[in-house]
């Protein structure tokens, strides 16, 4: 079969000048072929010296159109290995294939299709095709000028025909898998492109390289924040009380942390300054007695409604007591905090003695009776001051082991599940605005 | 009931409760005239009368007292409505003694009888219950179902037509 393409090569087509340039001129002469009535080429020598000719004219026509031009100079370096197949294999079929139309043409098969015009059918082969030829030969020098636009168009249709990849079921499967796969392969074999880390993704300034595995990480964390996320805010009048009970946490859990931070400068600093006779100690600690007593006070009720609001005392369900009672779950910093607001408040009218005896001796006040501090009294309020501290800081210690429960948001939101008043109620039908 | 309704009495609910906090730890600071003092206690007072108030006038609001059936609100509110008098008889109790000790002066040591000083401590802690039960039925008010109908509210009217 070879031989046959050698000879039928032979005899049609004599090569120009060394083997490495027959396939690339192969085509091109085939192609020019196809597109000219006239053109033609000499038989066998002859043909050498229009082929060029009609290819420059080829190439200048085609010189704006780039792609063609490429396309056949570089697909047809390429086919032609796989012509040479399908001319080995196809010999002898007789069907169309617009792939190997130049091949066929230039074996003498027969070709159908809108080419049909332009190419000569040659009926018994290459003599036939020399005929044409001869024939054609005269009017090549009149049309020639035509024949270049010409040869752009037929070039551009042949190039459609030959994007037309049939399917020919008497070929094996493997060379069908080929071509489908690499009609026009541009690809060199000697190495092929590997994947790499990295991939580009084109932002505004130009291109940003983005490794894969990190992009895809990304990805999916979008995915799924997208997923959860799905929620709106409903704007009911239960949400915007939900909203303002979470501020007041939020604050209150603040001022958790500050009750505890004076109290602890409050035990370390009173028992420093009890070291003083007991003058000395009204001197520096008067002016602090009542501003204190009011901090403490204000802090402890806040802290005091947080304690009682974080464990829903009002509202026992389930075995809340129960786990209340055992300990199990920090109600008991109710307790401490109550037992710290009560030993404040017991200490009050020892810090206002405290403060009066203070304005006394630097004369600020007017009043006829006369403050005394004795010691027994100020020994109690030393005590009263460090139970109330220590109470305090045992309590914010029970609240910060478990810092996020908050059973009366919770109890709020569950309005839904809930029955209401007690007892059984179906779903509303109609809202009152 | 719409939000932008139930906004504003909301903040003024807090409000009422911020300034009888303020007022509570603070008077002792606040010592500078016996008028100044009668006018905080009064005005402490007042607030806590304008909170009960309020809190009643959502009750009418709702649904269910609109169709009626009053008891059923009152019995679920009922430690709050509780607390709060009980709260207000207290300060009205402390205050006149209060004011009848400070009157002379201000700047005096009042701590000797045993009495005030035991009011005093439990109406300083009663305001703890009050804060915490008038701020819960304030945020349980604002559950949309109290006004609106429901099938349940017309069987209970049915039953006591």
């Amino acid at each position: 079969m070879e031989e046959t393409k050698a000879t039928t090569r032979k005899t049609k087509l004599p090569p120009l000048s060394s083997d490495n340039t027959e396939p690339a001129d192969k085509p091109k002469k085939k192609v020019v072929r196809k597109k000219k009535k006239a053109p033609e080429e000499p038989p066998a020598d002859g043909e050498n010296q229009p082929k060029p000719t009609p290819r420059r004219k080829k190439k200048a026509a085609a010189s704006a159109d780039s792609t063609t031009a490429t396309e056949n100079g570089v697909g047809g370096e390429v086919k032609t290995p796989k012509k040479k197949k399908k001319v080995v294999k196809k010999t002898d079929t007789t069907e169309v294939d617009p792939t190997t139309a130049r091949s066929a043409t230039s074996q003498g098969e027969d070709v159908d299709g809108s080419k049909a015009s332009l190419i000569k059918t040659p009926k018994d082969g290459t003599p036939r095709k020399k005929k044409v030829k001869k024939k054609v030969k005269k009017p090549t020098d009149t049309v020639e000028p035509e024949g270049a636009f010409d040869n752009t168009l037929v070039a551009e249709l042949t190039d459609l025909q030959d994007d037309i990849v049939t399917h020919d079921s008497k070929k094996d499967d493997d060379d069908d898998e080929e071509e489908y796969k690499k009609p026009y392969s541009t690809a060199s074999h000697a190495m092929k492109s590997q994947p790499t880390e990295k991939f580009y993704i084109e932002t505004d300034g130009g291109f940003k390289g983005e490794n894969k595995s990190r992009f895809i990480k990304r990805q999916a964390e979008v995915e799924k924040e997208k997923a959860v996320v799905r929620e709106e805010p409903k704007n009911t009048t239960i949400e915007f009380a939900i909203n303002t009970q979470a501020v007041i946490r939020t604050f209150s859990l603040f001022c958790h942390g500050l009750l505890a931070g004076l109290a602890v400068w409050h035990i370390v600093m009173a028992y420093i300054l009890l070291d003083f006779p007991l003058e000395d100690f009204i001197l520096h600690y008067g002016r602090l007695a009542l501003p204190v007593q009011c901090i403490f006070f204000i802090l402890l009720v806040i802290c005091t409604v947080s304690a009682l609001d974080r464990f829903d005392i009002a509202n026992p369900r389930q075995g809340f007591i129960l786990k209340a009672l055992t300990l199990q779950n920090g109600t008991v910093s109710v307790v401490f905090y109550f037992a710290a607001l009560i030993v404040s408040l017991a200490n009050h009218a020892l810090e206002d003695q405290m403060h009066l005896y203070d304005q006394q001796t630097r004369n600020f006040t007017n009043s006829a009776e006369k403050v005394t501090v004795k010691d027994s009294d100020l020994t109690l309020w030393r005590n009263l001051n460090t139970s109330r501290n220590i109470l305090t800081i045992i309590g914010w210690f029970i609240i910060s082991i478990t810092p996020l429960t908050d059973r009366l948001t919770d109890n709020l939101k569950q309005t839904e599940e809930e029955d209401l008043l007690g007892v059984e109620v179906d779903k509303p039908k109609s809202a009152i605005a | 009931m719409l939000v932008e309704r139930y906004r504003p009495i909301l903040y003024l609910q807090y409000l009422l409760l911020f300034v009888d906090l303020f007022l509570n730890s603070f008077i002792e600071l606040l010592r500078f005239e016996n008028v100044i003092l009668l006018v905080l206690l009064v005005i402490q007072d007042v607030c806590i009368l304008f909170a009960a108030i309020v809190v009643f006038l959502l009750f009418f609001n709702t649904f269910i007292f609109q169709a009626g059936l009053v008891n059923i609100l009152v019995n679920k509110f009922r430690v709050t409505i509780t607390v709060v008098f009980v709260y207000f008889c207290l300060c009205v109790g402390l205050h006149v003694w209060y004011m009848t000790l400070r009157w002379a002066d201000p700047n005096t040591w009042i701590w000797g009888n045993q009495g005030i000083r035991a009011l005093f401590i439990i109406q300083r802690t009663a305001s703890v219950f009050y804060y915490y039960f008038y701020k819960r039925t304030c945020l349980k008010l604002a559950d949309p179902r109290f006004y609106q109908d429901s099938d349940w509210i017309q069987k209970e009217f049915e039953k006591r037509r």
